[in-house]
């Protein structure tokens, strides 16, 4: 999903692309181009996503009830579609930044 | 000369067969195209290379078929088995219910044993699934699709376990008020169908919950199994007594309690992996 600059494991990008699209959705709505902007631009361009594996994911996370979606027409005319969280994805989100803390903070004691 | 449109439509024509003409997402992915490809337009590419990376970016259509086709997830083989033996089983119990019905004229109590056994054989098939489900997992064959498939058809396996199992009681109520005089007597029927019920609203909690663990959902499934098997042949037993000889369904039922044991110590055997949740929202 990543043409990495430090590359990340397949498992690491899989796991992390829930976590990340919730939390950009948790600031405020939005649709699929942005998101990649965004990330990328939170990365510093460390992380690029393969744009079209973002999809799928967005796609997944609807089914599963943790964000919602709509079509809007832009003001150029174009159309997209908006994506925003909805209250399940807000509380898996809490529960995920809660796994990935404390990975963090346990690889942070050892590596201090 | 570079035309943006013309790329587009032969673009949609080349992925529209390998995302079974999913209008939908083509169309979400076409507005992505072009947004990208103003962006390096305005950067500064020229048309052509603009239009080249942009399709890089974005991945062929096989690689979109395939990550489109992890999200569908829907296949899988349990689910399907556990919804034809619900509808067959639902086929046979709508038998039995009609003699109640026209034989014995009492569509009340027709109506509580085809929503109680309904309800029981509902909650079976959310165990059936989580024994399929330790099985896959212990064998290495578990992915995430299996896993979304899982949560989706137990959520609704479970929705319907609950409705079912408490129509079913709130019916036998009504049976028992109106031709025995009360409501509720405390009795191993009545103690059995409480409890299916209550595991159900449990398994409707966890099950609808939005990051459960697949390993407690596996746990609560094949528990499940358990309290169904105990409520609705363990009354056959207390009111059969102590005969001294063999107990067929006695027999039945503890080779099927231990079997469910021996897939509970399985699943408690994985280690409890912090990607579990992680994973579901992938």
């Amino acid at each position: 999903m990543y043409n990495a600059c430090m590359e990340l494991s397949k498992d690491l990008v899989a796991a992390s692309a829930g976590p990340l699209i919730l939390s950009i959705l948790q600031r405020g709505e939005s649709y699929g181009y942005a998101i990649v902007q965004r990330v990328r631009e939170l990365s510093g361009g460390q992380i690029e996503w393969t744009d079209g594996m973002l999809y799928p994911v967005l796609h997944r996370l609807e089914a599963q009830g943790a964000i919602t979606s709509r079509w809007e027409t832009a003001p150029t005319g174009r159309k997209r579609k908006y994506y925003a969280i909805k209250a399940a994805g807000r509380k898996a989100l809490v529960k995920q930044k809660g796994q990935w803390l404390l990975v963090h903070g346990t690889l942070a004691n050892l590596w201090s | 000369m570079f035309d943006l449109e013309e790329q587009i439509r032969s673009w949609r024509a080349m992925v529209a067969d390998k995302l079974a003409n999913r209008r939908q997402v083509i169309d979400e992915l076409e507005s992505h195209l072009r947004e990208q490809f103003e962006r390096l337009v305005h950067e500064g590419r020229g048309e052509e290379q603009a239009w080249n990376e942009v399709l890089q970016r974005l991945g062929t259509s096989e690689q979109l078929a395939v990550e489109f086709h992890k999200k569908q997830s829907p296949r899988w083989l349990a689910a399907w088995c556990a919804a034809a033996g619900l509808v067959l089983f639902a086929i046979l119990l709508g038998g039995m219910a009609s003699r109640l019905l026209f034989v014995r004229r009492d569509p009340l109590l027709a109506a509580h044993v085809f929503a109680v056994s309904l309800g029981y054989a509902a909650v079976f098939a959310v165990g059936f699934l989580s024994l399929w489900a330790t099985i896959g997992r212990a064998s290495g064959r578990w992915d995430a699709s299996k896993d979304a498939a899982l949560r989706a058809a137990g959520a609704r396996l479970v929705l319907l376990a609950a409705a079912a199992t408490g129509a079913g009681i709130a019916l036998g109520m009504w049976w028992a008020h109106r031709h025995i005089g009360r409501w509720w007597a405390w009795d191993p029927r009545e103690l059995g169908g409480l409890a299916v019920l209550g595991w159900s609203v449990l398994l409707l909690r966890s099950f609808r919950a939005g990051a459960a663990a697949t390993q407690l959902l596996v746990l609560l499934g094949l528990t499940g199994n358990l309290v169904v098997a105990v409520s609705s042949f363990g009354p056959m037993l207390i009111q059969s007594g102590r005969s001294y000889g063999v107990s067929t369904i006695g027999m039945v039922l503890g080779a099927f309690i231990v079997s469910q044991m021996i897939a509970i110590y399985i699943e408690l055997s994985r280690s409890v992996s912090l990607d579990v949740p992680v994973a579901r929202l992938r």
